[in-house]
């Protein structure tokens, strides 16, 4: 029987879609057999008061292993802590990557000292994470391996039952709905997006009854490694500008549709025709949205950015060429309007694959099986971050930008040395 | 007008933005640190007219410079504005976009520089009216008519989750004023009113509140804006779909320049005023008979505007 502490915030995270990454790794963890789990409430307002409380249930639990589920706040608050006042403890420890990996070189590096000589895993949701994270790790042989977020099937599943999202919006029954779920922000490509749907309406390449849904907020991210900060309002006023270029007729084609709670998220998959985002977000290493869109088998039209491209099972999922340029990442915009236009053949596909394909690569049940290989491996002695990661690191304490150069304004070396791995080629 | 809007939308530069200066100086250290305790009712938000305060200039010069200047000051802001300014300068191609409520305020010689704005909220009033947010900072400015139990009554409906944003800050707008004790007063009325179950928040941090949707409405404890006609925070929870409980003012019966949405929920409307009042340039001798200093950070010249708006209504 193994022990296994979990460490998490019991307070749900601001970020949405983390909120549901941990509870879906929970139930994969549930899921494990002979094992005994032990969860550790570990949350921002903990670092104010004290974690003393914390430490004390996890040496008191005397577990084998502790798993960091959770993408804030970050392992080194804790270990620094658990791991000084208690050196003796030799529990394997295994850390969930998230996309804000990148954000935090500094924490990582100040956390090397207690990483060393200890086993240490490294769990990333997607192959270019796997990639990326690599970068930074002087041995090779270190335990870096991809197990994609999980999907609850209880929650998005396959449904043909229409719930009258067409009435709703007064749409034909024979509509083509495109969708797209998540924050609606800059790098997200939006109004790219917008463009490139309403340019293919405009020039008739795709059917009159074609519709595309945008279901989230505007956010005020903007392009933080590319020096952009938005202010309230700014993505919202760029998409309003450039809906505007087009007829009145053409501008119904988009349907906002504001922040969907789950349950209505599920019928609005179950009642499109194919999922699309162009994304490049600098930290996409996975795409939450994305894994329960194809849970309910629509077809995808992805950039094949960074963890998008692990999303690319079937021949229903096209991954759309992504660069690095100077001023950020961005994708190929005449082959994304050409496979808009080839998804119009592919709408009516076999949704039920589709969600067989996905089921079995990311269902919390195909997840937890994954999880209890790796888990049961042996792995090396941890050997430290390599030069990147100090470097990164260094930078880091002294400014936010690491990957920007302010005289040029432009993006620098690093940049392009980090996230080489997710884009498909360099500009 | 119209052309003039539609062109400048369609060509604007950052450069073009206040908010998006960092070079530019603001009028005066004292009244900048009077305004930032307001924050985050004056915190900046994106529009391509140019929202912005006139403190955040360091003279009408600067202001001249921008193709459009959208006051979001309050009465005070603007009474001093106008007194200072009672003509415009003669080489102004600068639009000035005046708050509809206050129109009052404009002399009939800027009224080929300027249009007044108001805006519109089209969320639904949510049918559970089970979520309210109520939002402000508590200031004797707030209550210049009502008193606080009045505000509680005639404005806050039974709700069974009340969010109460406000911080609390030691001093009002002049340093000479303390507000904690008119806070706790407005707290003690707040309870009284909606019970111990209120959730508050004492800073401001967006990502704190990304809970709120289109099933809160929401409610500036400000009628009276003297201080800030048009808050961030109106616009941070219509962005989000929450119905404006109580709009400032909305201009129905006038003939629009024109409407522009600034999200999903809310739009800003322009229209040219239609007639002038002489009231500032009668107030301009009445300072001048009484001899009152015209300064922002002037105690007298506080008093002699909360009297002012307190007279209009």
């Amino acid at each position: 029987m193994s022990k296994i502490a979990l460490v998490y915030s019991f307070e749900e995270s601001n970020w949405f879609s983390c909120v549901k990454i941990v509870g879906n790794l929970l139930k994969s963890y549930d899921l494990l057999e002979n094992t005994e789990l032990v969860p550790v409430n570990f949350n921002e307002k903990m670092l104010a008061t004290g974690l003393r409380d914390v430490v004390d249930q996890i040496k008191d639990a005397s577990v084998d292993k502790i798993v960091f589920l959770d993408h804030k706040p970050h392992p080194l608050f804790l270990l620094r802590d658990l791991l000084k006042s208690n050196p003796e403890i030799e529990g394997e420890l295994i850390f969930h990557v998230y996309g804000d990996f990148t954000l935090h070189f500094d924490l990582w590096m100040t956390l090397d000292k207690q990483l060393k000589g200890r086993k240490v895993k490294f769990i990333c949701a997607s192959d270019k994470q796997v990639k990326l994270v690599k970068k930074f790790i002087v041995s090779s042989n270190t335990f870096v391996e991809k197990l994609p977020f999980p999907v609850d099937w209880n929650e998005f599943y396959l449904d043909d039952k229409s719930v009258g999202i067409r009435e709703q919006y007064s749409l034909d029954k024979d509509s083509k709905i495109f969708i797209y779920t998540g924050r609606l922000s800059l790098q997200k490509n939006i109004v790219e997006l917008v463009e490139i749907f309403l340019n293919a309406h405009q020039d008739k390449k795709i059917p009159e009854n074609s519709y595309l849904f945008l279901a989230g907020e505007f956010d005020t991210l903007g392009f933080l490694f590319g020096d952009i900060y938005h202010h309230l309002g700014e993505y919202y006023r760029a998409y309003d500008r450039v809906i505007n270029k087009y007829p009145e007729e053409l501008k119904d084609k988009i349907k906002l549709l504001g922040k969907i709670s789950n349950s209505k998220l599920l019928n609005f998959y179950n009642e499109s025709n194919a999922f699309i985002s162009l994304s490049t977000y600098h930290d996409e290493d996975y795409g939450m949205s994305v894994a329960e869109a194809g849970a309910c088998g629509l077809p995808l039209l992805l950039t094949d950015w960074a963890g998008f491209s692990s999303f690319l099972l079937t021949e229903n999922c096209k991954g759309i060429t992504s660069y690095l340029t100077p001023k950020g990442p961005t994708f190929n915009k005449e082959e994304a309007s050409k496979e808009l236009i080839n998804m119009i053949n592919i709408v009516s596909a076999d949704k039920q694959k589709q969600s067989d394909a996905f089921k079995q690569y990311l269902s919390t049940e195909s997840v937890s099986k994954k999880l209890e290989k790796y888990i049961g491996r042996d792995c090396e002695e941890f050997m430290g971050f390599g030069d990147l990661m100090y470097d990164l690191g260094r930078i880091k304490n002294f400014q936010m930008r690491v990957f920007f150069n302010d005289p040029d304004k432009l993006m620098n070396k690093y940049y392009y040395k980090v996230y080489d791995v997710y884009a498909s080629k360099n500009k | 007008m119209l052309q003039k809007i539609n062109n400048h939308i369609n060509t604007f530069e950052k450069c073009d933005l206040v908010s998006k200066r960092w070079d530019l100086l603001s009028q005066s250290n004292n009244l900048y640190q009077a305004m930032y305790r307001k924050f985050p009712l004056n915190e900046k938000y994106f529009f391509e007219l140019n929202p912005s305060f006139a403190y955040e200039y360091k003279s009408l010069e600067v202001m001249l410079g921008f193709p459009f200047v959208m006051l979001r000051n309050g009465f005070y802001g603007l009474y001093y504005f106008f007194l200072k300014n009672i003509k415009p300068p003669k080489n102004c191609t600068t639009t000035f976009l005046i708050p509809h409520k206050f129109k009052y305020l404009i002399p009939e010689s800027w009224k080929d520089h300027v249009l007044v704005y108001s805006f519109n909220y089209t969320s639904k009033k949510s049918e559970k009216e089970e979520k309210l947010v109520v939002y402000g900072i508590v200031g004797r400015e707030n209550f210049i008519n009502d008193k606080i139990k009045d505000f509680f009554n005639k404005k806050i409906p039974e709700a069974k989750e009340v969010i109460f944003l406000s911080p609390l800050r030691e001093q009002g707008y002049l340093h000479t004023q303390t507000e904690t004790e008119l806070y706790f007063e407005f707290q003690k009325a707040m309870f009284e009113h909606a019970g111990f179950g209120v959730k508050q928040f004492n800073n401001f941090r967006s990502d704190h509140l990304s809970f709120v949707n289109n099933e809160y409405d929401f409610i500036n404890i400000d009628q009276d804006n003297f201080l800030i006609y048009d808050d961030y925070l109106s616009h941070f929870f219509a962005t989000k779909g929450a119905y404006n409980m109580n709009p400032i003012d909305t201009q129905s019966d006038v003939k629009l320049v024109k409407e522009i949405n600034l999200s999903p929920y809310h739009s800003i409307k322009m229209s040219k005023p239609n007639s002038f009042s002489d009231y500032i340039l009668r107030q301009k001798a009445e300072v001048k008979l009484n001899s009152i200093n015209v300064n922002l950070y002037s105690e007298a010249f506080f008093e002699h505007a909360i009297d002012c708006l307190r007279s209009q209504k």
